[in-house]
């Protein structure tokens, strides 16, 4: 009964969690491509300053709705809607969500997300499940031109320092939201 | 609040063939080619699929942008054969690469890249979301798709009004600013614009509770079902990918170190012979 009640809670959101995480899906979205137009496309500060901002903001995100099943809830708005409006990600999608499930298992594991370590892991073992996912679509598209897989690689990894740099930035972000008042606890 | 409903984009997108077809047409028909793509090796079938979404893209008469995508598209692979040639002196397998085996990466994307940019470029905010509502997926997916889609060309102006202010203080965001003082950069574009979507969220969701968002039935129009057209769309495009598999041609050899064009039958019976 007990189990069936906690089970129920994971698909029982309100509207201004629901909110939030559209309005941040949103908003990662277009400041990393703000930063990418700044940046004059694929150069590797760019890219790492990209994947910084992203990771920082979902660490945010994470803090402002500490609850299971939020970093896949956002993982799967973000590839509807990038799918809807740049029209890619369709076959990235799926191996996203399991990079989701995994990391949100790994939070509950460690203690969940109220505590801020367990935010930053479950943020690192993402970003390196999604990168992995990456990997795997990226050689099976370019699996004939394998220079062209390593350098996808190269770029890989690039995003990934990125993201490891984001977790330190999103720690920052997160105590001038505190100090301001957008985050309780 | 003209900005935010996405009217303005109304005309551009429904000015052409493309722009007229139901999203989920399209979106399902990008699904299934990007699918087929992964293992589809034929370089013939695969720019037969090329050349058909190139008509696709051509319709929507931006040709500026097909251009600079091309561009940066054939750059790529002079670039890949750049970094296969230097490869080839630490790993000489590297060097065995055919041309073809290079460009079937690129041929691959060819087709996926133009679909892309023909989805993103026909998508209309406003028949996006009635479709979506249509599809009636669960709340908890529904509303904040809802949410993201509406505010994306919103944001786009807090962010101009942003670097307004910003100008207004003396600083320029550019370049040279986000290079050479990357986390102050990121600071004055980052708090203000988080600041801004947290406010917004708590008004919305205020707003989406008082008017029951989400929670009712959606209402079906005339307007905005699958029609005749739409249903064509996804049977030609599937139609497109059975003919591009059974086209003639021999498939491209993943591992290196084989010859590009020749079928593993042939190099079966070459074995042989050889013994």
């Amino acid at each position: 009964m007990t189990r069936s009640r906690n089970l129920g809670a994971l698909f029982n959101w309100g509207t201004e969690e629901l909110v939030l995480i559209g309005t941040f899906a949103a908003l990662i979205k277009i400041m990393t491509l703000m930063v990418s137009l700044l940046g004059g496309g694929m150069n590797p500060i760019t890219l790492l300053l990209k994947n910084i901002l992203a990771t920082a903001m979902l660490v945010v995100l994470l803090h402002k709705i500490p609850r299971v099943g939020v970093l896949a809830l956002y993982v799967l708005q973000q590839g509807i809607v990038v799918m809807m409006l740049l029209g890619s990600g369709m076959i990235l999608l799926p191996g996203y969500l399991i990079a989701a499930v995994i990391a949100e298992t790994f939070a509950f594991l460690i203690g969940g997300y109220r505590k801020t370590y367990a935010i930053l892991l479950s943020v690192a073992v993402y970003d390196f499940a999604s990168r992995s996912v990456s990997m795997g679509i990226s050689w099976l598209y370019s699996r004939e031109n394998l220079p062209m897989f390593f350098a996808a690689l190269g770029i890989i990894a690039v995003g990934y320092l990125g993201c490891l740099l984001g977790l330190g930035a999103g720690v920052k972000f997160v105590k001038e939201f505190r100090n301001a008042g957008f985050i309780r606890h | 609040m003209l900005a935010l409903s996405g009217t303005k984009f109304k005309s551009a997108a429904l000015s052409h063939w493309m722009g007229k077809l139901d999203i989920r047409a399209k979106v399902l028909t990008l699904f299934a080619l990007s699918l087929s793509l992964i293992f589809l090796k034929n370089p013939i079938g695969l720019a037969f699929l090329g050349g058909l979404s190139t008509l696709c893209l051509l319709s929507v008469k931006r040709y500026r942008l097909m251009l600079i995508v091309y561009l940066v598209l054939a750059l790529t692979w002079v670039f890949s054969l750049g970094c296969l040639w230097l490869m080839g002196f630490y790993i000489p397998r590297m060097a065995e690469q055919t041309l073809a085996q290079t460009l079937v990466p690129f041929l691959r994307m060819w087709p996926l890249l133009n679909m892309a940019l023909t989805v993103s470029l026909t998508m209309e905010t406003g028949r996006a979301l009635v479709s979506l509502k249509q599809m009636r997926l669960p709340r908890i997916i529904y509303l904040p798709v809802m949410v993201a889609l509406r505010f994306i060309p919103g944001f786009f102006n807090d962010l101009k009004q942003l670097r307004e202010c910003l100008l207004l203080r003396g600083i320029r965001v550019d370049f040279k600013l986000l290079v050479c003082q990357p986390m102050r950069t990121m600071r004055l574009l980052v708090v203000p614009m988080v600041i801004r979507a947290l406010r917004l969220a708590d008004e919305l969701a205020v707003a989406a509770e008082l008017k029951q968002v989400g929670y009712g039935t959606p209402t079906a129009t005339g307007a905005n079902r699958f029609r005749w057209c739409d249903s064509g769309f996804v049977m030609a495009g599937l139609l497109a990918l059975v003919i591009a598999w059974n086209l003639p041609g021999e498939d491209v050899e993943t591992r290196m170190g084989r010859s590009g064009g020749k079928p593993a039958t042939t190099q079966v019976e070459a074995t042989g012979h050889t013994q």
